[in-house]
């Protein structure tokens, strides 16, 4: 992979970050294909969503619900809704069937009411092209705390 | 069982009893520590609590390791058989013995000095024994990880109660036993397992708002608005959601009714669902319950009349919903649940694994119908700070329950009358030295 690949890739992923993070939740579900899947396991070891419960697990109707949802003046949990920053590092990528596989870590710093709160992990993107640009088959994010007891979020991360 | 010499004793039984009115109970029952301390010797001691279920721990040797209110404790399987709750506490220096979540292991040993133990927590090996004076050889059993005083189980949910003393298990659950046969029915082969994981919520919150919500119909018209779709229905995996609003306003809850038992317990009637489930998959699992259980018993077993079941104090669960709930205490303002999803043996698979994925959607930490009800017990716990009034409400309908046919009483489905009894009957009796079912 040539250097400005690489930078396109890691454009596109910053594209992606700050998108949620100027929260423009119906441009952000555009980014994946019409069979994309956003997941957060809870066990990291998952092989797949059948077999042990998610955090998280949106196709592109769940992502639409839930944006919906977030947008709702009435959901509580987003009222106020959280602020977010995303950082992404150690970005790898390479070419495998057609996609680009992509692997970064990641902290996102969030803050609603009390205090704010921090998480990290690793993130894996399944990447189609998509024009000059790409488009999202999966976006798998694994937090380090992935088996902790969770507050409540309403936010992607 | 000793009381803690930590417990400070401020509230006499007459104090507690103050807290508790007929259709009200004091701010402090969810904002104050001792109360919270309290609580913990004497609720969750002397209730039965939900260990697991005994698919967790299939095979010898399988544990895991959870807490029963304070007690870290551990759930095994022996060589025999034969399940086990044990103290996770080495008889040496009290380290907790077993790190780990779950696991498979014969032995258990204590990674301070060694000390080893069987699955049933008595002691099977003391390295440098000889070092220790002949008198310290201990009448049998002394020495151990020891063993929870009252393990019992039902259809393989094993309860766990501190205390030696009190009804046994099939005594405290009384009625609510037809919602635990409501869920294992449903399986093809008639056994359930816990085997898709678990999902955690922490809410910074008295774990009783969780409690009183389990038996709360009439809130989802208004907690739960933003997860409706334009016709007032809430989306379901099942498709065909319960209808929450007609014409924006809330449906009438009172038809569907809630139910309570002796000991706390309670379910509230099944929602407005107005299309049952349907499809390739679904009629499989259909096929497959007539198929084992003939078309007549079939149709009872899916006899749709419950929602959500609470056995008081610390689970709840859906037997349609196909999840179960562990609510357990940290402190007066914290609470952590652990959700499960339950997977119907005999069931096509494309069925099970429809429970597993759904509960991204509805109860993870990060879900869109649970996080609403954590946003509700947070500000709950916010605004019962104001000292501007010292009660907290359950005077919905008040005496309007009536005697039902599975024991326990039937009242409309915004009463309160669940929370009122669990309020005056069993948590009273608990916290002023009662076996959790005598009126006071």
């Amino acid at each position: 992979m040539s250097p400005s690949e690489l930078h396109a890739i890691q454009q596109f992923l910053f594209l992606e970050a700050r998108l949620l993070d100027e929260r423009r939740l119906e441009e952000w579900a555009q980014l994946f294909t019409d069979d994309g899947i956003y997941w957060a396991p809870t066990d990291p070891q998952a092989a797949s969503p059948d077999t042990a419960v998610s955090l998280f697990f949106d196709d592109r109707r769940s992502m639409d619900a839930r944006i919906k949802r977030l947008r709702h003046p009435e959901a509580h949990v987003a009222i106020p809704h959280s602020s977010t920053a995303h950082m992404l590092g150690n970005i790898e990528a390479e070419t495998a069937e057609g996609q680009v596989r992509a692997r970064a870590v990641f902290h996102v710093a969030e803050y609603r009411h009390t205090a704010p709160r921090w998480y990290g992990g690793r993130v894996e993107y399944h990447l189609v092209p998509h024009g000059i640009s790409f488009r999202i088959a999966l976006k798998k994010v694994m937090l380090v705390n992935s088996t902790a007891s969770l507050t409540s979020m309403a936010f992607y991360l | 069982m000793l009381a803690r010499p930590d417990t400070r004793p401020d509230y006499s039984n007459d104090a507690l009893r103050a807290l508790v009115q007929p259709d009200r109970v004091h701010r402090s029952l969810y904002t104050d520590p001792a109360i919270f301390d309290l609580e913990m010797d004497r609720v969750f001691t002397r209730a039965w609590v939900y260990v697991g279920h005994d698919s967790q721990v299939a095979n010898a040797g399988d544990f895991i390791t959870t807490r029963i209110g304070r007690e870290p404790v551990i759930m095994t399987r022996d060589g025999d058989g034969l399940v086990h709750v044990i103290s996770n506490r080495c008889a040496h220096r009290g380290v907790a013995v077993c790190a780990a979540s779950s696991g498979n292991s014969r032995y258990f040993k204590c990674p301070y000095h060694g000390w080893t133990y069987r699955s049933d927590g008595s002691l099977a090996a003391l390295p440098q024994r000889r070092s220790y004076p002949k008198d310290l050889e201990p009448p049998p059993g002394t020495y151990a990880m020891t063993p929870i005083a009252s393990v019992e189980t039902y259809r393989g949910f094993v309860f766990a109660r501190l205390s030696a003393d009190g009804p046994d298990l099939d005594i405290y659950l009384n009625g609510i036993k037809r919602s635990i046969d409501d869920l294992v029915d449903r399986a093809p082969d008639g056994e359930i397992a816990l085997v898709g994981g678990c999902s955690r919520y922490t809410i910074r919150a008295n774990w009783k708002l969780q409690i009183d919500n389990g038996v709360d119909l009439h809130h989802s018209s208004f907690t739960h608005v933003s997860t409706l779709d334009e016709n007032g229905r809430q989306f379901s995996r099942h498709g065909g959601g319960p209808r929450i609003l007609i014409d924006k306003k809330s449906i009438d809850w009172e038809p569907f009714g809630v139910v309570g038992f002796p000991y706390g317990h309670g379910y509230q009637g099944r929602p407005p669902v107005e299309t049952l489930p349907s499809g390739p998959v679904y009629d499989e699992y259909v096929a497959r319950l007539v198929a084992k259980h003939g078309a007549d018993r079939t149709a009872q077993i899916l006899v749709y009349d419950r929602f959500n079941s609470v056995i008081y104090p610390s689970m709840t669960f859906q037997a349609f919903g196909q999840h179960l709930r562990i609510v357990r205490p940290v402190s007066v303002d914290r609470t952590e649940i652990e959700v499960y999803p339950v997977t119907l043996k005999g069931a096509p698979e494309a069925y099970n694994v429809n429970a597993i994925r759904s509960i991204a959607a509805t109860h993870s930490a990060a879900s869109m119908i649970q996080t609403d009800d954590m946003e509700m017990f947070e500000r709950a716990q916010q605004g019962l700070a104001s000292q501007q009034t010292d009660w907290v409400l359950f005077a919905g309908h008040p005496g309007s329950e009536e005697p039902w046919r599975e024991g326990g009483w039937r009242g409309l489905g915004t009463s309160e009358f669940v929370s009122r009894i669990q309020y005056a009957q069993n948590w009273i009796s608990y916290m002023t030295g009662g076996s959790g079912n005598e009126p006071v």
